[in-house]
């Protein structure tokens, strides 16, 4: 990862508005050709990061470089980035190609080369022959790609998009996650995508940085981010996921033995993954890791009293508390798990994960 | 899907018809309701507007003779209007002198309305009231205040002699046409800022931010975004200047000389002292005439400059 080309480097950033620490210490790069987001709750300052990139906030600490070039003393219309807002920021006094070619006059084009570059841009947002419409005779969808396409005619080295699919239908929304991912690859820009919806972050992203308060909590792939959250925080925003408490026994080897508060049984986990840690330690593991057994499966397997079952079609999800109704833990299994008969409510049932299932977390 | 949805289709259908005929029942109650509300304002406006220019259309066909009107309808008040240079001059006069002190307005207060719309973030109204707060005296009491100001003796007569810039006070100042402009421009300003302060006020800021990523500098935001954004405000504060200014009366007669009576002065006097009420409602009606003209071409000329702009 090293010898890739950073396109963005954001050196130890903070933003305070007034006494309210908008951002605290970001500092990571983002590579060339990346499709990388932002993934946040409202109010994590994940908006705030993307504008201070654009210029339009100014950084109260740290510097922004881009390409290389520090940012610091550059106007938002001097940088080569550019940006998609969230309402789409469509002029209402102009058509569609000429909202598209808005920013081709600095370039300094004869009409021809324009009208080109602008058909070119309709042609790839799906649009052609749409130049002479009105921009209110569009829809949420084509105004989102119109604002697309007005940004990307500049040839930007970095593409913004502030929350683009937020306005949208969810029907609407999976299709142009979709058109996103493959125009991205089509003009192999770099993406900095802000989003507060996981998923759209996890289906459309190389890499991306989980937002909370300001901090940025964890930066990795989408799957690296399901698999290894390292935080309490980043584990719950990011899919559903049960959390346990447990006691580290001893290591045998390369596993380590952990005993699992409520249940009392003593599992197995990589130790390489504790980092040392010892004594208390909290847990996290996956719905879908655990299987549901009517009957022990051997000693190691944890016993819990099944509290409820909900049918979800592909899925069935089991809501299982833990020794003494202590901890409850849902499980979600495919629906032909139950092909040796339905376990009753009530009924003791036993858990079992494979070794490399359960992922320790850090306090935050 | 298709199979899974028809038994509900039946019931579909009926909501749709349901509904298509609540609607129907609620658009022609929203014309009514609108004729409703509408009511009041129609009726002052009839009252006020429609029958009196009715019955001054009527009037300026008659004929002054003597102390009354003679017989049957003619244009002989027209065919003089068009004949006499002292009519014509004062009316062009007064349309120039309109569109001097409205220019003069839109332009000195489009920067105030722009301040107001993007630099104030609290106490917005505090700001307008300080804005318009001339506004609440009279008109006449600001016109007066202007006679203060420019006269002989007058606050800039004294000021610039005590500095020693002048040997003897300016006479231009008072009794002179730029005095008249003056004076509407600022009678009339609050007429102006308001609808180009709330065209200004409606422009979603993201628009000025997108603009700015795509490359343009503080000046070409301006004109390429803001300006034709805020046209509809600048048109109609100019129409809202212009129209009242060209007929105004007390301004010129107060604050103007001899050589800055307006045509609104000229139709005073056939009302009053020349007691030619059939003239001075025929110069009336050519006067809304000649600033519906100058509207119209005013519009095209604006609609012409945008597309051009674009």
């Amino acid at each position: 990862m090293s010898e890739r080309h950073v396109m963005i480097r954001l050196s130890n950033i903070s933003k305070r508005f007034g006494l309210f620490r908008a951002i605290e210490h970001a500092d990571f790069d983002i590579f060339r050709g990346e499709f990388f987001s932002i993934l946040g709750a409202s109010g994590s300052g994940k908006t705030t990061l993307l504008r201070i990139m654009a210029g339009f906030e100014a950084a109260s600490e740290g510097t922004v470089h881009i390409d290389g070039a520090p940012m610091d003393a550059v106007p938002p219309h001097q940088r080569p980035v550019n940006m998609v807002f969230q309402n789409y920021a469509i002029f209402p006094h102009l058509n569609v190609a000429d909202n598209i070619g808005f920013g081709l006059r600095k370039l300094g084009l004869g009409r021809a080369e324009r009208q080109r570059r602008i058909d070119e841009m309709l042609e790839l947002i799906a649009l052609p022959g749409y130049g002479a419409r009105r921009s209110d005779q569009l829809s949420g969808g084509q105004r989102q790609r119109v604002a697309l396409a007005r940004a990307l005619i500049l040839r930007p080295k970095v593409l913004l998009l502030d929350e683009p699919l937020g306005a949208l239908d969810k029907q609407l929304r999976a299709q142009m996650q979709t058109e996103l991912r493959a125009l991205q690859r089509t003009v192999g820009i770099t993406f900095v995508l802000v989003t507060h919806d996981q998923e759209e972050a996890m289906a459309l992203s190389d890499r991306v940085a989980v937002m909370d308060e300001g901090r940025v909590m964890q930066i990795d792939t989408p799957a690296g981010l399901y698999e290894r959250p390292g935080s309490r925080k980043v584990a719950g925003f990011i899919g559903s996921m049960n959390f346990l408490r447990g006691v580290v026994l001893g290591r045998d080897g390369a596993m380590a033995r952990v005993q699992i508060a409520g249940g009392g049984a003593v599992c197995r986990m990589p130790a390489d993954r504790l980092n040392g840690a010892h004594g208390d330690l909290d847990l996290a593991i996956r719905p879908e890791k655990i299987a549901l057994h009517a009957r022990a499966p051997g000693p190691d397997a944890l016993a819990g009293v099944l509290r409820d079952r909900v049918f979800l079609g592909e899925r069935v999800h089991y809501t299982v508390a833990l020794g003494d109704g202590g901890e409850t833990v849902i499980v979600s299994a495919p629906n032909t798990a139950e092909a040796d008969g339905v376990p009753q409510t009530g009924s003791t049932v036993w858990l079992s994960w494979p070794e490399t299932a359960l992922m320790p977390l850090s306090d935050t | 899907m298709a199979v899974i949805q028809s038994p509900d289709s039946l019931t579909v259908m009926d909501g749709r018809r349901n509904t298509s005929f609540r609607r129907r029942l609620a658009a022609r109650f929203d014309t009514l309701r609108g004729v409703l509300m509408l009511l009041p304002t129609l009726v002052i406006l009839g009252v006020t507007v429609a029958v009196p220019f009715l019955l001054m259309s009527a009037m300026s066909l008659w004929e002054q003779v003597g102390f009354g009107y003679g017989d049957g309808w003619s244009l002989g008040n027209y065919a003089e209007i068009a004949g006499e240079p002292l009519y014509t001059t004062l009316l062009l006069r007064s349309l120039a002198m309109a569109m001097a002190a409205t220019l003069m307005t839109v332009v000195l207060v489009y920067p105030m309305a722009y301040f107001l719309a993007f630099h104030v973030h609290r106490n917005k109204l505090v700001w307008l009231i300080i804005i318009t707060l001339p506004f609440w005296t009279s008109y006449l009491l600001r016109v007066f205040a202007w006679r203060v100001v420019l006269g002989y003796e007058g606050v800039i007569n004294s000021g610039l002699l005590e500095l020693g810039l002048i040997d003897a006070p300016l006479d231009f100042l008072l009794y002179s046409r730029s005095a008249v402009i003056i004076t509407l421009a600022h009678a009339w300003a609050a007429f102006a800022l308001l609808p180009i302060y709330v065209s200004l006020e409606k422009i979603d800021k993201s628009l000025l931010e997108a603009s700015a990523d795509l490359g343009e500098g503080p000046v070409m935001r301006f004109f390429r975004v803001i300006l034709p954004l805020s046209m509809p405000g600048v048109i109609a504060g100019t129409f809202l200047m212009f129209i009242p200014t060209v007929g105004d009366y007390v301004t010129p007669a107060l604050v103007g000389g001899p050589d800055a009576q307006m045509i609104g002065n000229l139709i005073a006097l056939q009302f009053g002292t020349v007691n030619n009420w059939p003239m001075g409602a025929a110069l009336a009606i050519t006067m809304i005439l000649a600033i519906t003209l100058v509207g119209l071409m005013f519009l095209a000329l604006s609609r012409l400059l945008s597309r051009w702009a674009r």
